[in-house]
């Protein structure tokens, strides 16, 4: 009897080893690990932030695309025409699409989306949903669809552009709504159905989303995007940066984001692994409260600017994984111009411009950031806060969670912060809109982010700017409102910071942007 | 004894309530605001307001806190912020994980405690005793994610036996869900690749998350057993010619329970409320890891939801041990209660 129990232990603790390691059942597989999928990962028309593009990308298309460059590439919407005043916009849809359950994408499934976006409420997609609420939007035929907007709009297409802007199943709606859920909100929060070149598989909350590839994929536009190259993808969640390191390492998974930068250091030394860097436009800066004395004073600021070693911190601390920062406008952006000259770091220039401001003895204020947002701030903070004790400035330092650096903020209720931009957009308008232009008459709770003395010149430069097109003359534009910026020191942009990616070094073609995020569709594996 | 339990069932009623209330204060005085969260730094200003409407976090909190009571009269416990799933969806997904790492630990804790305590207890200041108590600081000093992340290290880096995190592989769909415990579902459901898969990933973490407790469980067992070891009827015993394992087993463990129970109790009500550290490092999907993200978020639909949830498993598990000792100790008994014990 003992004997035989034994026996039966060892026989299950192998057959359980052995299926543990059973090989997949898919030829390529990527395995692709980050901390978390944050707010609202699945349904492109609920909320969330541009992280959610690295899923929706994938599964869902949208009319139109655009690169980084901001050049525009039809994608379901195989041409388009606006009228001269820019308020009727008409696309024509390309034949032949299915959605992943087999519907047909027609005019009247790309109404059905832009209806579900101001049915549903999102957050996030503003400037459709006060503008969907009085505009219609009318079936011309099978596959022509018009916009009638209620004003004026010149850049709907770069609007439209964005992964929530994802055309949904109308199909798979309708079956998964209920009386209290007209738009099937609840179902698509874990579920997922769109043209893409990636279909949804499964969905386990806190553990992972399993992406297939879709066999019949309408072929993408080249460059842009494509049919996926592996079998699956598989977006594991792992919510420890050491244990990612250790899963990448022992080949569990192919790509990690999200890294700390002691630890990319050690990865980049280890023999089939490789680390990448995607420049995007997020950068580090410090702000001033600019309503409020003593930062209120131009001479003030220009002193602070003056009295930080940018280049110390950007090559102590980040170990030379950030960019400098030559204005507002980032690498990549329109409106950047490496020309212009950084503040200089010269402690004798800051202290002759505090005496000047009137502060020959300095003052005392709170330096506010959010680890959570970036760990390597505490070290920065502290630096600051040496550097700025040199021109008699006492810091008083105070990490919070994020959501209290928000509050205090929008409130206007702190001296010195600590902040990353991140782009959604990829676009100058919304930096300039909120770092150089005066406060808004709408915008109540922002005035401490933004310039408040700025000459009145500035805001109608930065409200002409979200009203033309031509690239070059946006650059003389926003490059012309930099300089403005940086000779008032409204805030010292401290870094730009690229996105690292570490991986296995058999994966290839993998390509991060501000608009598509991760492109998993052009990944392969050797 | 139904009587008792029914008392002690009610008076878990006011226990809530009082949760709830405490959280909620908490939540209204803690800093940050969800809005600005979910709609970002950049939104307009009226999606603000829009939110705080549709979320009614415009109205006074004491007004909201008598919302929430009113749905949660009717079982509605709301929907997240975060995920926009309803919160009694997500904690049916991340409950279960944690039930089944608890159970695990539990049980690997107490055996190899018990056993530990009782040997060291029966042979004091030998040197089976001293390496099992040095041990068991050893096991009370080690913090969680060191301990964790070597083991991964070792088990799954160098060695490649076991999966580096995870609950299950990520070729193997999970069972059918019966129970939400992969290994019972797996049982149960026939599913033998599901139960391998999972029982692998369960080893790590579950080691990591009783180490603590097994020097716990050992320390208490020797010190309760110590306490007995020179009492009368243990030496009557002995002196009648009795083997020694049956006056350690029915003589000095059988009294020494008393205060074990009481300990692996609390150790159950605690871990069951999700056990952070282990499961961040093992990327494990359970409820530790779901109220640290829904503080961060400040979603504060699942922060309340949460509290109730360990609240009420705190009270049951405390509840079971109060009837267990009865079951134990015989000379305990709560159906001629008159106002004493309880």
């Amino acid at each position: 009897m003992k004997r035989s129990a034994r026996m039966a232990l060892v026989l299950l603790l192998s057959v359980t080893t052995a299926l543990a390691f059973v090989a997949s059942a898919y030829a390529t597989d990527l395995v692709y690990a980050r901390p978390s999928l944050g707010t609202k990962f699945l349904d492109p028309h609920q909320g969330g932030n541009s992280g959610r593009y690295q899923n929706l990308n994938l599964v869902y298309d949208t009319l139109v695309f655009s690169d980084d460059n901001g050049t525009l590439y039809p994608l379901l919407a195989e041409r388009w025409e606006a009228s001269e005043d820019y308020t009727e916009w008409t696309f024509r849809l390309r034949s032949g699409i299915v959605f992943h359950d087999g519907t047909p994408l027609n005019a009247a499934a790309v109404k059905f989306s832009f209806d579900r976006i101001v049915g549903i409420g999102n957050h996030t997609v503003a400037q459709w949903r006060f503008l969907g609420k009085d505009s219609t939007i009318e079936v011309v035929d099978n596959l022509t669809v018009r916009f009638k907007l209620s004003k004026p709009f010149p850049l709907f297409l770069t609007e439209v552009v964005y992964a929530c802007y994802g055309i949904i199943s109308p199909t798979a709606v309708q079956q998964h709504a209920t009386s209290a859920d007209p738009w099937a909100a609840e179902y698509f929060s874990s579920n997922e159905c769109g043209t893409g070149p990636f279909q949804f598989s499964e969905f386990v909350p806190g553990e992972r989303l399993v992406l297939v590839k879709n066999p019949k994929y309408w072929g993408g536009v080249e460059g842009v995007k494509s049919a996926a190259k592996v079998d699956r993808l598989v977006m594991r969640i792992v919510p420890d940066a050491t244990t990612r390191a250790i899963l990448l390492q022992s080949g569990e998974v192919d790509i990690v984001e999200q890294l700390p930068v002691d630890l990319l250091g050690q990865l980049a030394t280890v023999p089939g692994i490789k680390v990448e860097y995607f420049p995007l436009q997020n950068f580090a800066s410090l702000h001033f409260n600019g309503g409020k004395a003593p930062f209120n004073n131009e001479k003030v600021r220009q002193a602070i600017s003056h009295a930080i070693d940018i280049d110390a911190i950007i090559n102590e601390v980040e170990k030379g994984h950030v960019l400098p920062m030559y204005g507002l406008a980032t690498q990549g952006m329109i409106g950047h111009d490496p020309t212009r000259a950084r503040p200089m770091y010269d402690v004798a220039l800051a202290k002759r411009l505090m005496a000047e401001a009137g502060y020959p003895n300095g003052f005392s204020a709170t330096l506010i950031w959010a680890t959570e947002r970036r760990a390597e701030f505490d070290l920065e903070a502290v630096l600051i806060q040496e550097y700025l004790a040199e021109i008699g400035i006492k810091l008083t330092l105070q990490s919070l969670a994020y959501s209290a650096q928000l509050e205090k903020q929008l409130n206007a209720d702190f001296d010195l912060s600590l902040m990353t931009f991140t782009s959604g957009t990829g676009d100058p308008s919304q930096i300039f809109d909120k770092y150089i232009a005066p406060p808004h008459p709408a915008a109540v709770g922002q005035y401490s982010m933004r310039w408040e003395a700025a000459p009145p010149f500035v805001a109608e430069l930065v409200e002409y700017g979200m009203t033309i097109w031509d690239p070059a003359m946006r650059q003389h534009l926003y490059a012309f409102l930099d300089d403005v910026g940086m000779a008032a020191a409204v805030s010292v942009p401290l870094y730009q910071i690229p996105v690292p990616f570490a991986m296995r070094d058999n994966v290839r073609g993998f390509i991060y942007d501000t608009l598509r995020r991760s492109c998993f569709y052009f990944v392969s594996k050797d | 004894m139904t009587a008792y339990i029914v008392r002690r069932l009610l008076l878990l009623i006011p226990t809530l309530l009082a949760g709830v209330l405490l959280v909620f204060g908490i939540m209204h005085l803690a800093p940050g605001d969800p809005v600005l969260l979910l709609a970002g730094p950049e939104a307009d200003p009226r999606i603000y307001e829009e939110l705080r409407q549709e979320w009614g976090l415009d109205k006074p909190v004491y007004i909201q806190c008598l919302t929430y009571l009113g749905n949660l009269v009717r079982g509605d416990l709301g929907v997240s912020l975060v995920t926009g799933r309803p919160v009694i969806a997500d904690i049916g997904a991340y409950l279960p994980a944690t039930v089944e790492l608890t159970i695990f630990a539990l049980f690997l804790s107490v055996v190899v405690g018990v056993l530990a305590g009782v040997l060291s207890a029966v042979r004091p200041n030998t040197l089976v005793d001293h390496s099992t108590r040095v041990a068991s600081l050893l096991g009370v000093a080690t913090p969680v994610f060191w301990l964790g992340l070597l083991l991964i290290i070792l088990f799954h880096l160098r060695l490649g036996w076991l999966p580096g995190g995870g609950r299950i592989g990520i070729d193997v769909p999970p069972p059918r869900a019966i129970t939400g415990l992969y290994l019972i579902d797996g049982l149960v459901t026939g599913n033998w690749t599901a139960l391998g898969s999972s029982a692998l990933h369960l080893l790590m973490p579950g080691f990591v998350l009783a180490f603590a407790q097994i020097a716990r469980v050992a320390r208490i067992t020797r010190a309760s057993m110590l306490g007995i070891v020179g009492l009368d009827y243990v030496k009557a015993g002995k002196a009648k010619g009795l083997k020694e394992s049956k006056v350690v087993s029915r003589y000095i463990l059988r009294n020494a329970w008393i205060p074990i129970l009481t300990m692996v109790g609390e150790v159950a009500g605690t871990l069951l409320g999700g056990a952070v550290v282990t499961e961040v490092v093992f990327s494990w999907p359970g409820m530790g890891r779901y109220a640290v993200d829904s503080i961060m978020a400040l979603d504060y639909k699942a922060i309340v939801a949460f509290a109730i949830i360990a609240t009420t498993l705190y009270a049951l598990m405390n509840l079971v041990v109060d009837v267990m000792y009865a079951w134990v100790d015989p000379r305990i008994s709560y159906s001629r209660v008159s106002g004493g014990a309880g």
